[in-house]
């Protein structure tokens, strides 16, 4: 994995490729790649959906390696949906194999002056552009099954549907599973549009005849990811909770504690809450014989997704995590999983955020365009979008677009972005990261429970609520770190709890590159990345005043608590005093 | 004996249907207490768990929605909602955890009693507790075993959704000791008057 592959679109002429070593950017993976090349090569102030903006996709450091949990891919761009630095990241296969192919990165460049569409095929014999035409405002679904058919069962796929190819701004990309399904999305800031944009519809990777990743010091690795392996499976989060009940487990725990956002977050509790929640999601999935638990890519012990089937037992989607449960759940007042789940279907199909998608639903259903709870009206909402009708590609926008058209005062975006699944109002600290990330409202971008042991920011004395401010940072930073590493945030759980699963996996990066990374270094990294993607918002034309959330927030109250966000604006702009 | 507007409901279900039932749990259980004991007394007296277990199973402690840190010195003193759950993911689950270091991400949700003592006068407090994610699978078959109350409304508004899934499978009823037709219609066969309802699940198979 020492090279990177340029796609170079271009007005003048056919579209060409480009592989060179990959140099100055040796070292980083996932996030830490994407950014660092955005960061370098793409003028700030460039238009997001021009010939000057790139889309970078990049594995992490150890896919394609036997490494657990290793398989997360990362999207980088400047985003259409925020105007701001983006990276989003997504499982399923693609990341091992584009790195088992030798790619730390690909990298689209440039802009063809006409419409056409092309396909990108990569195997251990090159890469070849195609014509992709034939494909033309298909459906990821579609699409799959048309590169399947012509290229083996063999392959794994990296494509946009209809909404990438508008050049919408809740467009996502799809990643296929392990059944070669386009069911894992980087789904949030607008990455498909600048894919759209690039006119790739689809990417197909094919590893056939590459082999596995070696480490440096293969025993050691072997033993380090012994350790973390054995870390994940033996805590309650990672070993229990996760491959049990998936993401969608908070459901009823968030509601519980009056975090839910409800009805276009007027709300903190949703009384349909149970009926969403991921203990009768599971108990549906396994009574209907679909799977409570399921990887989205080979090589993850935690399992936490699932597939979801219709009655009569027919595969319709993957588990439909939390957050979409959320957003085209309680969100929209909706209370039936199957409709929900065939909202996440539609989503996928289309190549759409549904963090995006379900908060758009509900600023609509607040503009009077459906009611509260109507699942019908919300499938055919979002069914416009597919279609590409002129109602379709506001709501394709976003949330903020949406807000703006119908005149709507309630809509939960900060930098443009939807909120996700946590009202900033009943979890502070949330709040705080939600105004201050270089990625627009993102409860990902300050995930990784791990700042007591990383030490980012000295001592926290988190029971002062004024310590919020130094949380966020310090989970924003560590995330950042996680992310870079292109391992699946989710490991961050044991790592929290146990020192020895950290090290492990300092040990594994260690090990199986050469290197003596320490707690610190994995920091350090964090913090740079951070640093490189605020200097370049700041050059867009980000200041202080992007940092806040939307006025609401401070003015009303949330039920059941009756609490407003109270972080003061002169605390919010000291997150990033580091 | 069930007073006069508590129904008793003993359901008969296959083994592989006790995860199903184990729902209800999450939904609200109805128990009593007397005043001023704390969390973890009431949580030792009513669930068939051990102090290991309340220790550090249960990760995650609401009373009224707010998160409770320390089941030792907070106290129920009047009627409230319990709601317990083993460890989660997130910044959520750490923020709510008890004790957690991230539990300053909650502001304002520190909680030391269930409410006013001074508006209480009962002999003994209603406590609804639910039981959410791991906790209901660990211990929930042993209290549908034993029996648990509900609001016969929380309910209906469980089993009334499920009809179809309830119509296909092996199920027997018994409302007041008298067997039911339809255990799908069960919800709908109690007497106007009802308000709780006693449920007792036995496994077989």
């Amino acid at each position: 994995m020492d090279k990177i592959l340029r796609i170079k679109m271009s007005p003048d002429q056919e579209p060409r490729t480009e592989t060179e070593p990959i140099g100055g950017y040796a070292g980083f993976g996932g996030r830490g790649m994407t950014s660092a090349i955005i960061a370098k090569e793409v003028p700030p102030l460039c238009h997001p959906l021009g010939e000057d903006n790139k889309l970078v996709i990049a594995p992490g450091l150890l896919s394609g390696s036997a490494a657990a949990m290793s398989g997360r891919i990362s999207v980088g761009c400047k985003s259409p949906l925020t105007g701001g630095i983006k990276e989003a990241n997504s499982g399923g296969q693609p990341a091992q194999v584009l790195a088992r192919l030798g790619y730390a990165a690909i990298v689209l460049e440039g802009k063809p002056a006409d419409d056409k569409l092309y396909k990108i095929v990569i195997n251990k014999n090159g890469v070849e552009i195609l014509p992709g035409d034939n494909l033309k405002m298909t459906g990821n679904y579609d699409t799959v099954e048309h590169l399947k058919s012509e290229y083996g069962d063999k392959i794994c796929c990296i494509s946009i549907g209809q909404a990438g190819e508008m050049k919408l701004g809740a467009a996502s990309i799809a990643f296929t599973d392990m059944e070669l399904r386009p069911s894992r999305h980087a789904g949030r800031g607008g990455v498909g549009a600048v894919m759209g944009s690039k006119r790739v519809k689809a990417i197909v990777l094919d590893d056939s005849g590459m082999s596995m990743r070696k480490a440096q010091d293969p025993d050691k690795f072997k033993e380090a990811n012994k350790k973390f392996v054995e870390g994940l499976r033996q805590h309650a989060v990672t070993g229990q909770g996760l491959p049990a009940y998936g993401t969608n487990v908070l459901t009823n725990v968030v509601n519980e504690a009056g975090a839910y956002p409800t009805y276009n977050f007027k709300t903190g509790r949703f009384d349909g809450a149970s009926a969403i929640s991921g203990e009768t999601q599971a108990e549906t999935e396994t009574a209907r014989g679909g799977q409570a638990t399921h990887g989205c890519h080979r090589g993850c012990v935690i399992r936490c997704s699932g597939i979801w089937v219709d009655k009569d037992g027919n595969y319709v989607t993957k588990q439909p995590e939390y957050e979409t449960v959320w957003s085209h759940g309680g969100n929209c007042g909706i209370d039936d999983l199957d409709a929900i789940a065939m909202l996440d279907r539609l989503d996928d199909d289309f190549g759409l955020d549904t963090i995006e998608m379900g908060a758009t639903i509900g600023v609509a259903m607040e503009a009077g365009l459906a009611e509260f709870g109507d699942a019908d009206k919300a499938i055919e909402l979002v069914k416009e979008v597919g279609k590409g009708t002129p109602l379709g590609r506001i709501l394709g926008s976003g949330a903020g677009i949406t807000g703006k058209v119908f005149g709507v005062e309630r809509v939960p975006v900060v930098k443009n972005q939807s909120m996700p699944a946590y009202d900033p109002r009943a979890v502070q600290g949330m709040g705080v990261t939600y105004a201050t990330t270089t990625m627009g409202a993102d409860h990902t971008a300050g995930y990784a429970v791990t700042a007591n042991i990383l030490g980012v920011g000295g001592n926290v004395d988190a029971l002062k609520p004024e310590g919020q401010v130094d949380l966020s940072r310090d989970l924003q930073v560590a995330t950042a770190a996680i992310d870079s590493t292109g391992m699946c945030l989710f490991i961050a759980f044991a790592i929290l709890d146990q020192q020895e699963t950290f090290q492990a996996l300092i040990d594994m990066i260690n090990s199986f590159h050469g290197l003596n990374f320490t707690a610190d270094d994995f920091s350090d990294l964090g913090k740079k990345v951070l640093k490189l993607e605020r200097e370049f918002n700041e050059q867009a034309g980000f200041s202080s005043k992007d940092d806040r959330l939307p006025d609401y927030f401070r003015k009303e109250a949330l039920a059941p608590h009756n609490v407003t966000f109270q972080v003061s604006d002169s605390d919010l702009d000291t997150v990033f005093n580091f | 004996m069930p007073s006069h507007n508590t129904a008793e409901l003993k359901l008969t279900v296959p083994k592989k249907m006790i995860s199903f039932m184990r729902l209800l749990i999450s939904r609200g259980i109805r128990l009593e207490t007397r005043p001023g004991i704390s969390v973890k007394e009431f949580l030792k007296t009513v669930l068939p768990a051990d102090e290991n277990y309340l220790e550090n199973s249960i990760q995650t402690i609401f009373m009224n929605g707010h998160a409770v840190d320390d089941p030792v010195q907070t106290l129920i003193t009047g009627p409230c909602t319990i709601a317990l759950s083993a460890a989660m993911p997130g910044v959520f689950g750490a923020a709510f955890r008890k004790k957690g270091i991230y539990s300053g991400m909650r502001a304002g949700y520190l909680q030391n009693s269930s409410g006013d003592e001074n508006n209480f006068n009962g002999e003994t407090v209603p406590v609804t507790l639910k039981c959410f994610n791991q906790v209901a699978e660990d211990l929930g078959n042993t209290l549908l075993e034993n029996g648990v109350t509900m609001d016969i409304k929380d309910f209906e508004n469980f089993w009334k959704p499920e009809k179809n899934v309830l119509e296909n499978r092996a199920l027997r009823a018994e409302i007041n000791g008298s067997p039911a037709d339809d255990v799908s219609e069960v919800a709908g066969l109690f007497e106007q008057k009802t308000t709780m309802v006693k449920i007792r699940v036995v496994a077989e198979g």
